[in-house]
């Protein structure tokens, strides 16, 4: 296996002397330094970089900017951001070609396991091209009037937090960034979260605004696709999150495994978005596999778009640095009930996405699976009781 | 209010407006009344005068016509009736020689007329006699016809001659001519006779011919008249006898005209006047009666009835009385009558009287009115005076109550007014009088005096008022005042200053707020800071902790080593003992060298990263010290703390070189808000730079430079860039409060603003700015070496 090669940019010569120290037991990554955005950029220019690790405020062109520019000419390389500064609006000013940030000071266990999962998920997609297609999002495609609405919310001076959620809520892209946000240690604030309210209060409602306005994150994104139905889509994410949230709590599970199964159903066809907007007519050809045959589906779409919808889903996760479980728990979708991969997690997921799509799920299980029949068909009866207590309280 | 205090106002006690008076203007009032009555007895008497001169003048003019009258109409009366005599004699004569000789002609009438001597009874300005005939019941048109168109004196002839009848057939049956004494030239011009055509009318008028006409022709152009009555017709002989002035001349015709003075007339029937003739003369009517011894008076003229008032003379003209001359005049002469003119001088002393009347009325109408309308205004400049002392009183009392000091002086320092606060502060005992006396004189003599002495020399010098300067003093009891001092130069009408005006606001508290305000400015220019600061923390916090983890993993390298090692170096074993092995395999393990050489670097640039660190929050330490009061302060540390802590400012934009005079020393300041000033300029220094960079995308580091010198009076610090500069109007209001050319939410216009309060107010020191736009911004500060200029600081800062 060859080295992956790791830029680290920074001003401050100390900084990259205590990081070459911090990181010489990284026997296979490459390490190189750069002192400011035109050496790393001659760098780059050189040789390819998997990974780049940049300090933010640097004289001259800042971390913001070289990472834009490296997302323009180098869209696979993967894309963390070192700072400092607590400064909302320059973080603001960056967050849109920033896939991950990590503040300063930041433990080296914190900065490792970082490059290490992001150099994880690039397993999941091995193909350069679809790795740049997917390192060049910035703003997922979402329908104008979302995008409309979105940016009415955001400059309307009476706004709440609540008419932003609705907005939010309206569109998995929506969804998707702002959960981005959240999860990424943007702002500092690494959390578990299991719904796009709290992601929003977290966040703030100015924060929002601003990002909204600034047109770093909710843009309006590539053009949607005419055979993709992002209603639908949010619709299937929102009702699979449901399911999920509602098992793992039946489950008894803790709050952030519980809010990992909510965001691994929710965003499990996130990678959709992307690959589509990439290659309109392989969709059409995945469209004519019904959805309720997971595996023909999977098929489809390894020959339509070189990877799954879930494993491109999972290594834009894994780039904007969502949690571990979910990347892991999305990846090995769909389920093969023999993979030792398939977690109590990975089975919630798969057992609410088919639920949402068809309603009862048979049981499907394996020999000496978590998911026995007895368990499958709790889960049914937990799903009827709260799709009923929903439909009573409505 | 204190009793010092009564020279302030220059009012009278307790005023109120003044007790009612009884108004000048009712006097006016009453006299003119008593005037208007005035003119009306003017008017009476005057009136009363009128009659009584007009009265008297009639009388007067009365008596005076009666006179003139009586001397007048005697002459007259005696010219006609001498005329009369004359006449009377004459036909008498006629009549006997006619009736002795009745055929007799023309020519022996002459003869006889000649002969009796006629002219000569007529000479001296008699002219001729006309005789005529006239049938009775002619006479009163004969007589009227003479009156009328009376007969002219046409030519006179040398000799007697009788005017020709001819084709006319005149009757006049004589015509005199002026033969004796007229001058033969005279005589020779006047050739041809007229004669009377009365005859012919009458004849005309159907009335008969009275007379036969007798008349041949005689040579030499004359004819002949016989004159005989008629038959059945009676008639009479009329004379007309011209009345001349006694000494008219009567050769010449305006002699002639002049002295005519009227006719006499007589009617005659042959041998006796049978009726008198009548004619007005000179404004006199003269009448001629003859009373017939049977029937009384006989009135001949047709008008000549007697006067019903006037003047009447009547004279017996002869013995017996039959006839009587009667003169009727009304006025003496040409004027009018008595009666008239006594009217006319009633009528114009009347007329006067209302013209006096109406000019007095006029006169007393205007001075009446003259009256309201001075009334009027004294009425109006009553309550206009009643208004002003209210007016007085309370400007007075707002001055009074003003809670700052407030005096006024002339230009000699006296003082010229004063309030309450003023008297309290200065400690001043009530009922002391301060108008008009020194300082001095009051004795009051301390800092206050001394430094309101300095602030009033400097306005009275430059005539430029000074506006709100901060003064601290001491108040006495060990704490100090800050005033907000104005002194202002009062003017005259002129724009000479006449003395001062000052105003003293005690802002002790404010100063205090103040400071407390600042405070928090520098808090919250921290917590912005704080951002940066944390940054220029993070940094070296990152590597040293790195490091200190690269320094902890290679201990536990050594430490392995060591544990292969010292069991080898402490214990006599063979080389190829299984210990030795270890023992190489350990070092062949370690990497000595990496170590060797990080090791030491990493110690190095951690302890540097720590002495960053404590040197940032040193700093930090420093900046946010707020200070206590002005006191001696080492200018260059307080920059170099400040430019510390605003490196993350300037650092990615700027370098950032620094010039420090080490003579700068310690300069009396207030510490933290010069470092306040001093850092917001490195902000802005640094902001213009950005724009500057990004308006030209020209990414080459700007330059601040930040130079302190020590001069003679002051010490400068010079904040200079390199940065996008200012324009002259921006220039120009960049001390303004809220003035900023930053976008919103990144300035709030405060920060020169308050530097300009710090310097200039409270530092007594100056800004300059020189800017070229595109080229950069220099500031520069003077800060005065010596508080010197307020020496009661010093004082006030030992005490605090």
């Amino acid at each position: 296996m060859t080295d992956v090669r790791i830029l680290f940019v920074d001003d401050e010569p100390h900084i990259l002397s205590g990081l070459r120290r911090l990181l010489r037991g990284q026997s296979d990554w490459a390490l190189t330094f750069a002192d400011g955005s035109d050496q790393a950029l001659g760098q780059l220019a050189a040789e390819s970089v998997d990974v780049i690790v940049s300090d933010m405020r640097m004289p001259g062109m800042d971390g913001g900017q070289l990472l834009a520019e490296v997302r323009r000419l180098y869209p696979s390389t993967a894309r963390i951001l070192l700072s400092g500064h607590a400064d909302r609006e320059a973080i603001i000013a960056a967050v849109g070609p920033t896939q991950q940030f990590l503040s300063k000071p930041c433990d080296a266990d914190t900065l490792v396991s970082a490059i290490t999962r992001v150099l994880a998920v690039r397993n999941l997609v091995t193909d350069e091209r679809l790795r740049g297609i997917l390192g060049d999002v910035e703003a997922l495609p979402k329908p104008p009037s979302v995008h409309a609405r979105m940016m009415e919310v955001s400059s309307h001076p009476e706004s709440t937090l609540t008419d932003v959620v609705a907005v939010l809520e309206s569109d998995l892209g929506l969804c998707a960034e702002i959960l981005k946000l959240v999860n990424s240690a943007f702002f500092g604030l690494s959390r578990h979260v299991d719904s796009v309210e709290r992601a929003a209060s977290l966040l703030g409602l100015d924060t929002i605004q601003a990002l909204a306005i600034s047109g770093q994150v909710f843009g309006v994104g590539a053009n949607t696709p005419q055979n993709l139905d992002l209603l639908q889509l949010r619709t299937m994410g929102m009702r699979a999150a449901g399911y999920a949230r509602t098992l793992a709590l039946a489950e008894g599970w803790s709050h952030a495994t519980v809010s990992h199964c909510f965001l691994t159903a929710l965003l499990r066809d996130l990678g959709l978005l992307v690959l589509v907007a990439n290659n309109p007519l392989g969709y059409d050809e995945v469209l004519q596999v019904p959805e309720e045959d997971p595996w023909r589906r999977r098929e489809a779409e390894l020959a339509a778009f070189g990877c799954t919808v879930p494993e491109a889903s999972a290594y834009l996760l894994g780039l904007w640095g969502f949690a571990q479980p979910v990347v892991e728990a999305m990846a090995c979708q769909p389920l093969s009930l023999d993979d030792p991969a398939s977690t109590p997690m990975a089975h919630i997921v798969n057992f609410a996405h088919r639920r949402a799509i068809a309603g009862s799920v048979p049981p499907d299980c394996g020999p000496g699976s978590w998911l026995d029949e007895a368990r499958n068909e709790r889960w049914n009866q937990i799903c009827d009781d709260a799709v009923e207590a929903v439909a009573a309280a409505s | 209010m204190p009793p010092g205090m009564k020279g302030v106002t220059a009012m009278p006690g307790g005023h109120s407006f003044a007790p009612q008076r009884p108004r000048p203007a009712d006097n006016l009032h009453h006299r003119e009344r008593w005037v208007g009555g005035g003119v009306w007895v003017l008017l009476v008497i005057c009136l009363l005068s009128s009659v009584m001169a007009a009265s008297a003048w009639r009388s007067y003019l009365y008596t005076a016509s009666q006179s003139e009258f009586n001397s007048r109409s005697a002459d007259l009366a005696a010219s006609v009736e001498s005329a009369l005599r004359r006449d009377s004699d004459f036909m008498a004569s006629m009549s006997a020689v006619m009736s002795a000789k009745p055929d007799m002609t023309n020519e022996e009438f002459a003869l006889w007329l000649s002969s009796v001597g006629v002219t000569y009874r007529y000479a001296g300005g008699i002219g001729y006699l006309f005789v005529q005939r006239v049938p009775a019941n002619q006479l009163a048109y004969f007589q009227q016809k003479l009156i009328s168109d009376p007969p002219r004196v046409l030519s006179p002839s040398k000799d007697l001659a009788v005017v020709p009848a001819g084709v006319r057939r005149t009757y006049c049956i004589a015509r005199l001519g002026l033969s004796v004494g007229v001058p033969a030239e005279n005589a020779a011009a006047t050739a041809l006779p007229l004669g009377y055509d009365f005859c012919a009318a009458a004849t005309a008028s159907g009335l008969g011919t009275p007379f036969v006409d007798r008349a041949e022709a005689s040579g030499a152009g004359h004819t002949n008249f016989t004159v005989q009555p008629v038959p059945g017709v009676s008639g009479v002989f009329a004379i007309a006898a011209p009345v001349f002035g006694e000494r008219a001349d009567i050769f010449t015709a305006a002699g002639r005209n002049a002295g005519l003075l009227g006719w006499a007339l007589g009617t005659f029937d042959g041998d006796a006047i049978v009726a008198g003739g009548a004619t007005s003369h000179d404004g006199l009517r003269v009448e001629v009666f003859h009373r017939n011894p049977g029937d009384g008076l006989l009135q001949v003229a047709g008008q000549g009835t007697a006067a019903t008032n006037g003047f009447l003379r009547e004279a017996e003209v002869d013995a017996d009385g039959s006839w009587l001359v009667r003169i009727t005049g009304r006025t003496a002469g040409n004027g009018w009558s008595p009666d008239t003119q006594a009217g006319a001088c009633l009528v114009a002393g009347f007329l006067l009287s209302a013209l006096l009347f109406g000019f007095v009325n006029l006169l007393n109408r205007s001075r009446s009115k003259a009256i309201d309308v001075v009334d009027e205004t004294t009425e109006q400049l009553r309550i206009q005076s009643a208004a002003l002392l209210v007016e007085k009183s309370l400007l007075a009392n707002v001055i009074d109550n003003i809670p700052h000091i407030v005096y006024w002086k002339d230009l000699e320092g006296r003082y010229r007014g004063a309030n309450h606060a003023f008297l309290e502060r200065r400690g001043i005992v009530a009922g002391q009088d301060i108008l008009g006396h020194t300082d001095d004189e009051l004795g009051l003599d301390d800092l206050v005096r001394a430094k309101g002495r300095e602030l009033e020399q400097q306005v009275t010098e430059t005539g430029v008022g000074i506006l709100n300067q901060h003064v601290t003093l001491p108040n006495g009891e060990g704490a100090s005042w800050t005033l907000l001092v104005s002194v202002l130069p009062q003017r005259g009408p002129d724009g000479e200053v006449r003395g001062l005006i000052a105003v003293a606001a005690d802002v002790t508290h404010l100063a205090e707020l103040e400071r407390a305000m600042s405070q928090v400015n520098r808090l919250e220019s921290i917590g912005q800071l704080a951002a940066g600061i944390a940054h220029e923390i993070n940094t070296p916090v990152q590597f040293v902790s790195d490091n200190v983890r690269f320094l902890t993993e290679s201990f536990g390298e050594i430490v392995t080593l060591l544990d292969a090692i010292v069991p080898v170096l402490t214990s006599p074993l063979e080389a190829d003992s299984p210990e030795w092995q270890r023992a190489r395999e350990a070092v062949a393990a370690a990497d000595l060298a990496f170590l060797n050489a990080e090791i030491p670097t990493a110690l190095s640039e951690s302890r540097e990263g720590l002495e960053r660190v404590a040197e940032i929050v040193r700093a930090m330490k420093d900046f946010s010290h707020p200070g206590s009061g002005r006191v001696d302060t080492d200018v260059n540390r307080a920059l170099e703390s400040t430019v510390q802590v605003s490196r993350n400012e300037w650092k990615y934009v700027a370098e950032l070189a620094v010039d420090l005079d080490p003579r700068v020393g310690m300069l009396p300041c207030f510490e933290g808000e010069l470092k306040q000033v001093i850092l917001n300029m490195i902000v802005n220094a640094a902001h213009a730079i950005g724009e500057r960079r990004s308006l030209t995308d020209d990414p080459t580091m700007g330059l601040i430079t930040l130079t302190t010198r020590r001069e003679a009076e002051f010490v400068t610090i010079k904040i200079g860039d390199d940065g996008s500069g200012m324009t002259e109007e921006t220039r120009r209001r960049v001390f303004d409060p809220f003035f900023t050319t930053k976008p919103v939410g990144k300035g709030t216009g405060q920060g020169l603003s308050l530097a300009h309060n710090t310097i200039v107010q409270k530092h007594g020191g100056r800004i300059e700015v020189a800017s070229v736009p595109g080229q950069g911004t220099t500031f520069t500060l003077f800060l005065p070496c010596q508080a010197a200029t307020e020496p009661a600081t010093v004082d006030e800062a030992a005490l605090v």
